[in-house]
């Protein structure tokens, strides 16, 4: 095996470690369709890049619910989750052949609708393969940010204990529900966290297939196609958490699979298609919690209009609400259903099961977010699309492809006589932008509401697909011109960070970046300190340590209750180093360091600009310790020390 | 009621306004809203917004400030009414004419179809093949609204959107040749703060 592996690049492995987990999502998710009963024979109308990406949504919505439920028993093993996937995935090999065949002949017909076209619309489509390709490089850049302090922290030390544990230091984020993170975790188990971590991107390129399969669906042609997905990769929302390590994307393929099923199945949604809109819903809930709203805004504008058209058609709208509210009804049960794991999760760990929508006995982290005053929340509010194009708020983490922007004059022209999926796709996912704007104005981030505003890219696409064919050769012109400047301005973004993949890559893991402090700290750490060393963090940024150390951590269950961090409480609770990182937490620092018993010995092991790691040595009259971290099973835990 | 929540209202109905005045513009030009509709609608919405502006000055608002609030919405209501009841009748009385046109017009033309119907067959008449594909772009895709003026309106547009994206999102290219044209643009530094919030701010 390692001399197979030694013949291909290195930035490859990981990719196609992950390119083969993915395969099997899809598996999955399409042996669960075949499974209700809605093979691709019941779709046969509907695109097939909408339905392989339903199918991989599907399936990763599944999967993540049953690694938790594995994870739940203490049984999610590197084996059964390979073990799943490879039985899927021949599974459906041997039932499904229909869908590969059908998938050679779709490439066919697509190469050869890319022959007509003219030479700068072919060259607009190998851009796009290009920018989509140098995503899938930046994967590999190291992470930085939230990632590297909660999500994949979290997830490492899932893959080593096999169980859904609160991450110590993080005891109250980990309320969170959670289908990426222990996604990140079963491919760390088996193949390390270097090949877990295009997982996003795959879920990103899953979207640009559903979002094809729409402009399909919407009759748009070859170019509304190609520019659909365009407007995905060069969303800064989208490039920018592809290489970061945050996991909003892989909510986004689920929240688009949803709301187009609901959609594309207009006239009236069977118990089947309702049951599998609830479980991409739940999942997308599960894994994006602001993906409440708008798809629910999105469900609620779809009913309305469907007991409006019974009514209009003269069939009567008490027929029509009934037979909605069934829909309904069954979209929430099902929804339930996939976040009854989470919710039981939830109830065992933290006796919160409603967690993190409603707790009963504690603050929580609070959704009800507030991050700008009145003054701005109007700004915002008035200038909402130019601001989700143009906008730098605190949190926001990515704007809109100016595309969008750039098109809208086209609209005045262009958008009459559109299809009535068109008009269907766009106005769900206009429901639940506007939701969002009215309901969380002061939560402004497009990426909490991804999965409307990629959808509502149809509208872009389209006027821009029309004005190609139909418009003046100035317009044409244009058209392809700002295309290509799009591309370009994504293309070269994500230049240095593909450079610096690669270099990574090269290492094969995290020991030859020496980028960031956090991961030069962390690799001296792990170093230096014994299997169960228990370490005090006055930092946030901890994935680079060891699976042992983050599960060891000095935690919320060794505070002393109304009582401030003390070096003293960290000696006696069993720490042996201490972390301390200036830019974050210079307060706190200096006040333990303003107070360091007489009979502790602070000696500094590591001093960087921003970090700084010190070892605790006990001197005389040095109180006893009271704990030390033991190995129970796959679990490392806090014990009595003796 | 302070300036500054004066001020705010006049401004949000002012946009409306202007909002309104550009969709019955877009309404008589592409939805085919007649001319003399839309010239009594600008008419209002123009006093509207004149009355908006103005309003610290004119005398009405005078005289509505010193009533009360029941005799505010009374006044109002009556106000508000007395312009739905005029709108309503008149496009009561188009409907009604139009209602007589429209039969007129069926009428006769099933008495040409009979006719036209008797000399030849409609298969024959026109061959299903034949019927052309009707472009499924506006009503008439080359018409003056993609002549060479309205295309370089667009360019024009296209420009402005990119030199934007280069000052307030620092896209490099695009900011390079933004103060390589106009070195001296301070249009960055009016924008930018009104795009950008530190936390509660």
């Amino acid at each position: 095996m390692n001399e197979f592996l030694r013949g291909i690049p290195p930035v490859l492995i990981p990719l196609l470690i992950s390119t083969a987990y993915c395969m099997g999502l899809l598996s999955l998710g399409l042996c669960s369709l075949r499974a209700v009963g809605l093979s691709r024979a019941r779709w046969h109308d509907s695109p097939l890049g909408f339905f392989l990406g339903m199918g991989f949504a599907l399936g990763s919505g599944l999967a993540a619910t049953l690694w938790l439920v594995l994870g739940l028993f203490g049984q999610f093993r590197s084996e059964v989750v390979v073990g799943v996937l490879v039985t899927a995935t021949l599974l459906n090999l041997i039932i499904d052949r229909d869908i590969a065949r059908e998938m050679v002949i779709e490439l066919r017909r697509l190469v050869r609708a890319l022959r007509r076209e003219p030479l700068s619309w072919q060259l607009l489509a190998l851009g796009v393969l290009g920018v989509v390709g140098i995503h899938a490089v930046s994967t590999l850049h190291p992470a930085v940010g939230d990632s590297v302090a909660f999500y994949l922290p979290w997830a490492r030390v899932i893959a080593d204990t096999g169980r859904v544990i609160a991450l110590p230091g993080y005891e109250a984020f980990s309320d969170i529900w959670t289908i990426a993170e222990i996604q990140i975790a079963a491919i760390m188990m088996f193949a390390g966290d270097f090949a877990a971590r295009p997982l996003p991107f795959w879920h990103a390129v899953a979207a640009g297939f559903l979002l094809w399969g729409a402009a399909r669906a919407a009759d748009l042609g070859l170019r509304g196609c190609i520019l659909i997905v365009t407007l995905l990769f060069t969303t800064s929302a989208v490039t920018l958490i592809v290489w970061d390590g945050k996991t909003d994307l892989v909510a986004l393929p689920l929240g688009v699979a949803s709301l187009m099923i609901a959609a594309l199945k207009s006239d009236v949604l069977g118990r089947r298609q309702s049951i599998v809109i609830g479980l991409l819903a739940g999942a997308a809930v599960a894994a994006k919690l602001s993906y409440i709203p708008i798809l629910g805004a999105g469900f609620l504008a779809l009913s309305g209009w469907r007991v409006w058209q019974n009514a209009s058609d003269g069939r009567g709208w008490k027929a029509g609400f009934k037979v909605e509210v069934a829909s309904l009804a069954i979209i929430a049960v099902s929804g339930a259903a996939i976040l009854a794991p989470q919710i039981i999760r939830n109830w065992l760990m933290t006796g919160e099961p409603l967690a993190p929508v409603y707790y009963f006995h504690r603050t929580g982290f609070g959704l009800d977010q507030d991050w700008f005053n009145a003054a701005t929340t109007r700004r915002i509010l008035l200038s909402y699309p130019i601001a989700l194009t143009f906008g730098n708020y605190w949190g926001q983490h990515g704007t809109l492809s100016v595309l969008p922007l750039m098109f809208f004059p086209l609209c005045l022209v262009f958008a009459r006589s559109l299809s009535r999926t068109f008009w269907l796709l766009a106005g769900i996912a206009f429901a639940g932008v506007a939701a969002w704007a009215i309901l969380r104005t002061s939560t402004f981030a497009p990426r909490y509401i991804l999965c409307s505003l990629a959808l509502l890219y149809i509208f872009p696409a389209a006027i821009a697909a029309r004005a190609s064919y139909s418009g003046g050769a100035v317009l044409q012109v244009a058209i392809v011109a700002v295309t290509a400047y799009a591309l370009l301005v994504s293309f070269s973004g994500l230049i240095p960070y593909a450079r610096e993949s690669v270099s990574y890559a090269r290492g094969g893991d995290t020991d030859n970046y020496a980028g960031d402090e956090a991961f030069v700290a962390g690799r001296m750490l792990n170093t230096v300190t014994p299997p169960g060393t228990r370490v005090a963090l006055m930092n946030h940024y901890r994935f680079p340590m060891r699976a042992d150390l983050l599960e060891c951590v000095i935690g919320a269950s060794d505070a002393v209750p109304g009582a401030a961090d003390s070096l003293q409480n960290y000696y006696v609770k069993g720490a042996r180093y201490f972390v301390a990182d200036a830019a974050t937490h210079k307060p706190m620092i200096d006040k333990l360091m303003a107070d360091v018993p007489s009979w502790l010995n602070l000696k500094q092991v590591y001093n960087g600009k921003r970090l700084s790691v010190y070892e605790l040595n006990a001197g005389p009259g040095a109180p006893a310790v009271e704990f030390q971290c033991k190995r129970d099973g796959r679990l490392w835990q806090r014990a009595v020390a003796k | 009621m302070t300036m500054s929540f004066a001020s705010d209202i006049q401004f949000v109905c002012l946009v409306a306004l202007v909002a309104l005045l550009i969709y019955t513009l877009w309404l008589s030009r592409y939805r085919g809203l007649d001319t003399h509709v839309t010239v009594r609608w600008i008419l209002m919405q123009g006093a509207a917004i004149v009355a908006i502006v103005l309003w610290q000055w004119l005398p009405f608002f005078d005289f509505t400030s010193k009533l009360q609030d029941r005799q505010l919405l009374l006044v109002m209501m009556v106000m508000v009414f007395a312009f739905v009841a005029f709108l309503m009748l008149d496009l009561l009385v188009r409907v009604s004419r139009q209602s007589v046109q429209i039969k007129k017009l069926v009428q006769e033309l099933a008495i040409q179809r009979m006719r036209v119907d008797t000399v030849v067959p409609p298969e024959v008449l026109i061959p299903r093949e034949e019927i052309a594909v009707v472009p499924p772009v506006g009503k008439s895709p080359k018409s003056a609204l993609l002549s060479g003026t309205a295309q370089l309106l667009f360019l024009g547009w296209l420009v402005v959107v990119a030199a934007l994206n280069g000052m307030l999102v620092n896209e490099p290219l695009a900011r390079w040749v933004v103060y390589k044209v106009a070195p001296e643009t301070k249009v960055e530094w009016v924008l930018k703060p009104l795009l950008t919030a530190a936390y509660q701010n």
